[in-house]
């Protein structure tokens, strides 16, 4: 009993002195593994949102897509509402959809300023349209032969897309506020456009000049859609109204009021009786949809239910359902007729498992091979270079071959402690195009034009950075060496010496293999370090040509994950390359520990 | 021992010009490594133009000063004590911040700029008080020129000494330099010590404390660590601070220090405490010490080399450790000092001058600390590595 109290005493003391370490080291070190592994195995991203802001319907019902501020598309089955696809990776924060009027494509946009093609039946990635927008894009419309794609953006123009080249026709506009939404008449002849600036704009496809100018709304209009007809338009505006415009006169038909909230989604019925309306309100009082009848102006119904606002609305082409998508992360499904709710479709927003997908994104990119490459070079200067030299230098001190020989260690050791990011400041301005080396070069070759470009090669890049790691880092190598030698019986050098070695001899026959020991533990430490190697080769080059010469993969990884802006995955990814950098120094360690012991060394741990 | 080494360090040396060989390769590469210093210290008082005309020649124009052209480019005739700024004579200069409080000190001051130095861009202003100069100087009108040699002497005397320093003072003030030094020495010193303190108790759990399978454990978990740095997992890391709210703070880079200090911090002084003699701690538990007390008393001064050796080791690696800052430290007050130079350097592409300046402040404060305490760092290091 007694024995049992005390061990209880002992361990509650144990834990009290190992906790603050541990609980820092669990919580600081292991998680982030672990988190690291997750991430790279989906498409989990912290600072994403999760409103469905577009939703639109395939011109034969089959599918109904819906794109999110989660950066991903879903297409969904509208008669079972289950997903059949979740297409992610390329968008960030999807603003706008749009099917072709053959289903055969449909095109998604959002604040990444390209377009994305997909294959919905398939799911998978067509094209990537770039080169439009100079900001987010906004709206987008396929024209009714499925050419021509239109895109309006936050940059204020208005960007038509040839959809066979998958390339971008013009680029026009003469908004002077960005532009929310686009359309096209079904004649093909006429194009919509509305934004910020209140007033609608109504173009000719094949001169690109504006016909007519429809003024009335006082808010931004965020929505627009043509009857079937073609000879009404109907806008939704932050003002709280939706207008029905004539388009032949140019006049204001019917104005829609009854809404409490911002009109983010306007759309007619196929057979062009009815208007329906869905609203956004910042107060949550107003999230309905409502259905019109457009020739006497009559509300008909008020579908109710979503918890906060409408950001979209599709009618499919039968006339029969309509898709809402809402900021409260679903999007729903109700019945024309009825207008009793059908679906609802929730799923946005959640962490989607991608397997091994970043992996095999990072083994087809060039980048990730050549940063491998540079990474292998850094390796190769560590144990080929620094660590011979290293062991060189320190065996000419350990035989006092030079004397001051403190004062030589010292210097040789300097580097290690100075900050690793000024040395690099440093020797970029050393190593500048017309910098102090490349004036040395021109002063000893008499040759006054000569320049220092290696940093601007792919292929050389390494050399200057290869010589600035063997000069820093060699004095390390060198005090441990050192060290170590001093710590011989100076017995075995003397029984070698009496036995008429040459130094030579003694120097490989006697030295080196007693040392093997701590050579093999520099070795593991030069390959550890020169992959994890960051900080020297970042001050070194500057953003752009010469750093993506001179990558390395903790560089790769940092580029990918921080600066790389676009890409909705560049945590996750950059995560991947983290776990790869991590395999790969394992995998190096592991190799040359078993070379070590093959070749008969064993480590000196003193 | 001794004596044997000294037997074999006293014999010649057989290999033909080794010493020449030896000599060659040591004296190249303390040039290697002292030269681009000594570049960088004394172009660090070069001006902008003398730096781009002849990269190799000894500063001058900064020194020679005493005759250098100022231009008068107009005054100050007190405050607008309603308006709280203050009046400028003519109204509209742009660009003029004065750098004395106006509003304690409303003086008429003239305002001149030097003429060699960035003219027109406002880099080097002065406001002198009109009532110390001559009534000559005093009335100059806007565009007039004024050389250093007409000014009182002290006036003459300030000049000349902010001259010389001007890339200094340039940088010091404008990358905030002397913030991030506090930074980074918070960063280091705090971190270090911690990491000692836990790391020495973890040592003395792991060693002395007799729970065998529980230690081991905990040494095989925390021994994992000394695979990893703060650069394999610096994604996850951040995104976890930002979740918890602790990226852009002093509290979260320093835990992140310290948690990455701790596998050779542990591993260190769990051997070191394991060679203690037991017969030490026992003799504390006959006197009746509690184990705390064992530690605190016995355990802790006796861990002292080891202790030196951690803490040197992480002042060291913290100090020059980047990527956590650059990417966890968002403004400009948690930057250390790496992080400050860096992003100076890319800010001020163009005056070369200044990043030479405020590199030597980085580099200067560790290199005077390296060649005191040289030999105990060499030591520190090389033991760390090893044992690691």
């Amino acid at each position: 009993m007694k024995r049992r109290k005390l061990n209880v005493r002992g361990l509650l003391i144990f834990l009290l002195m190992v906790w603050p370490g541990l609980f820092l080291y669990l919580f600081i070190v292991t998680y982030p593994i672990l988190y690291s592994g997750w991430l790279s195995l989906t498409d989990f991203n912290p600072v994403k949102k999760t409103t469905v802001d577009a939703v639109a319907f395939s011109p034969d019902g089959r599918y109904l897509a819906s794109g999110s501020a989660d950066n991903t598309v879903r297409i969904w089955d509208p008669a079972s509402g289950r997903t059949i696809h979740t297409l992610l990776g390329k968008n960030l924060a999807v603003n706008a959809l749009g099917f072709s009027p053959d289903g055969k494509l449909l095109a998604s946009a959002g604040e990444d300023k390209s377009i994305i093609l997909w294959n919905p039946s398939k799911g998978e990635f067509i094209a990537e349209l770039t080169g439009g927008h100079t900001s987010k894009v906004l709206g987008l419309a396929f024209s009714h032969d499925g050419t021509v794609l239109a895109s309006a953006g936050d940059d204020t123009t208005i960007a038509l897309w040839d959809i066979s080249k998958k390339a971008l026709i013009t680029n026009f506009g003469e908004h002077l506020k960005p532009v929310h939404c686009v359309a096209f008449s079904p004649d093909g002849h006429l194009v919509a456009s509305a934004g910020q600036e209140k007033t609608i704009l109504i173009w000719e496809l094949q001169t690109l000049k504006v016909v007519k100018t429809l003024e009335a709304h006082r808010l931004t209009v965020n929505s627009l859609a043509f009857s079937p007809d073609g000879k009404l338009l109907v806008s939704g505006s932050s003002d709280e109204t939706a207008i029905i415009w004539d388009l032949e006169r140019g006049s204001v038909l019917k104005t829609i009021e009854g809404h409490e909230g911002y009109i983010k989604g306007v759309a007619f019925s196929p057979d062009g009786q009815k208007v329906l309306t869905a609203s956004d309100d910042n107060e949550n009082i107003d999230n309905t949809v409502k259905i019109w009848e457009v020739a006497s102006g009559k509300l008909l119904k008020t579908l109710s239910g979503h918890a906060s606002g409408i950001h979209s609305l599709a009618i499919s082409n039968d006339g029969h359902t309509i898709a809402t998508a809402s900021t409260d992360k679903t999007v729903k499904l109700w019945d024309l007729n009825t207008g009793s709710l059908l679906f609802d479709l929730t799923g946005h927003g959640s962490i989607n498992f991608m397997g091994l997908t970043h992996y095999f994104t990072m083994f087809n990119d060039p980048d990730f091979w050549h940063s491998f490459r540079n990474a292998m070079i850094v390796v190769f200067v560590s144990v080929f270079g620094q660590i011979p030299i290293g062991f060189m230098l320190a065996y000419i001190l350990y035989r006092k071959l030079v004397r001051a020989d403190h004062f030589f260690q010292s210097f040789v050791f300097l580097p290690n402690f100075l900050s690793t990011v000024v040395i690099g400041l440093l020797w970029k301005k050393l190593f500048e195009t017309d910098g102090p080396v490349a004036r040395l070069v021109q002063f000893l070759t008499g040759n006054p034009q000569a320049q220092f470009e290696m940093m601007f090669s792919k292929d050389l890049c390494m050399i200057p950075i290869g010589f600035v790691l063997i000069w820093m880092y060699t004095g390390f190598y060198m005090m441990i060496f050192l060290a170590n030698m001093q710590k011989l019986d100076a017995s075995i050098i003397e029984a070698a010496q009496i036995d008429g070695a040459s130094e030579v001899q003694i120097f490989l026959r006697v030295i080196v293999p007693v040392l093997a020991g701590s050579v093999l533990v520099c070795v593991i430490l030069a390959i550890a370090g020169s992959l994890k190697g960051f900080d020297l080769i970042f001050a070194m080059t500057s953003r752009g040509i010469t750093r993506r010469n001179a990558m390395v993969l903790p560089i790769y990884m940092y580029t990918t994950a921080f600066d790389d802006y676009r890409n909705p995955l560049r945590f996750n990814f950059g995560a991947a390359i983290a776990n790869v950098i991590v395999v790969i120094s394992a995998i190096f360690i592991v190799i040359s520990n078993f070379i070590g012991k093959k070749l008969g060394t064993h480590e000196e741990r003193e | 021992m001794e004596h044997q080494s000294h037997i074999v360090t006293g014999k010649k040396f057989r290999f033909p010009g080794g010493k020449i060989i030896s000599y060659t390769v040591f004296i190249l590469w303390v040039a290697i490594t002292v030269l681009p210093l000594i570049w960088m210290a004394y172009s660090s008082f070069k001006s902008n133009e003398e730096l781009n005309l002849d990269t190799f020649a000894l500063p001058y124009a900064l020194f020679d000063n005493a005759n250098d052209e100022f231009i008068v480019i107009g005054s100050i005739e007190g405050y607008d004590t309603a308006k709280r700024q203050p009046i400028y004579n003519p109204p509209s200069l742009i660009n003029v911040v004065p750098d004395y409080n106006v509003e304690a000190d409303p003086r008429p001051r003239l305002i001149i700029e030097s003429a060699t130095i960035g003219w027109s861009r406002r880099l080097m202003v002065y406001f002198l008080p009109k009532e110390e100069l001559s009534p000559e100087i005093a009335n100059l009108k806007p565009l007039d020129s004024v050389w250093v040699n007409q000014l009182p002497g002290h006036i003459q005397g300030q000049i000349n000494w902010l001259t010389i320093w001007y890339n200094y003072n340039q940088a010091y003030i404008r990358a905030n330099l002397g913030l991030k030094f506090l930074n980074s020495v918070l960063y280091s010193v705090v971190s270090s010590v911690l990491i000692v303190l836990f790391g020495l108790m973890m040592g003395f759990a792991l060693s002395k404390l007799k729970f065998k399978r529980l230690a081991g454990a905990i040494a095989a978990t925390v021994g994992f660590g000394y695979l990893l740095s703060t650069n394999s997992i610096i994604i996850p890391l951040y995104l976890m601070l930002s979740f918890i709210g602790l990226t852009d703070s002093h509290f979260g880079v320093i835990i992140v220090y310290v948690a990455f200090g701790m596998p050779v911090s542990t591993m260190l002084s769990t051997q070191f405490i394991r060679g203690l003699p037991d017969s030490l701690i026992e003799s504390a538990y006959i006197d009746g010490a509690s184990t705390m007390r064992t530690f605190v008393q016995i355990i802790f001064p006796m861990s002292m080399p080891v202790a030196t050796t951690i803490l040197i080791l992480n002042i060291l690696g913290i100090w020059n450790e980047f990527l956590l800052v650059l990417v966890v430290a968002g403004s400009e007050a948690t930057k250390s000092l790496p992080v400050g130079v860096y992003s100076f350097s890319g800010l001020t592409s163009t005056q070369l001058g200044w990043q030479l300046a405020a590199m030597v402040m980085a580099i200067l404060p560790p290199m005077i600390f390296y060649f005191i305490f040289n030999k105990r760092i060499a030591q520190g290091v090389v033991g760390g590595a090893i044992k690691g």
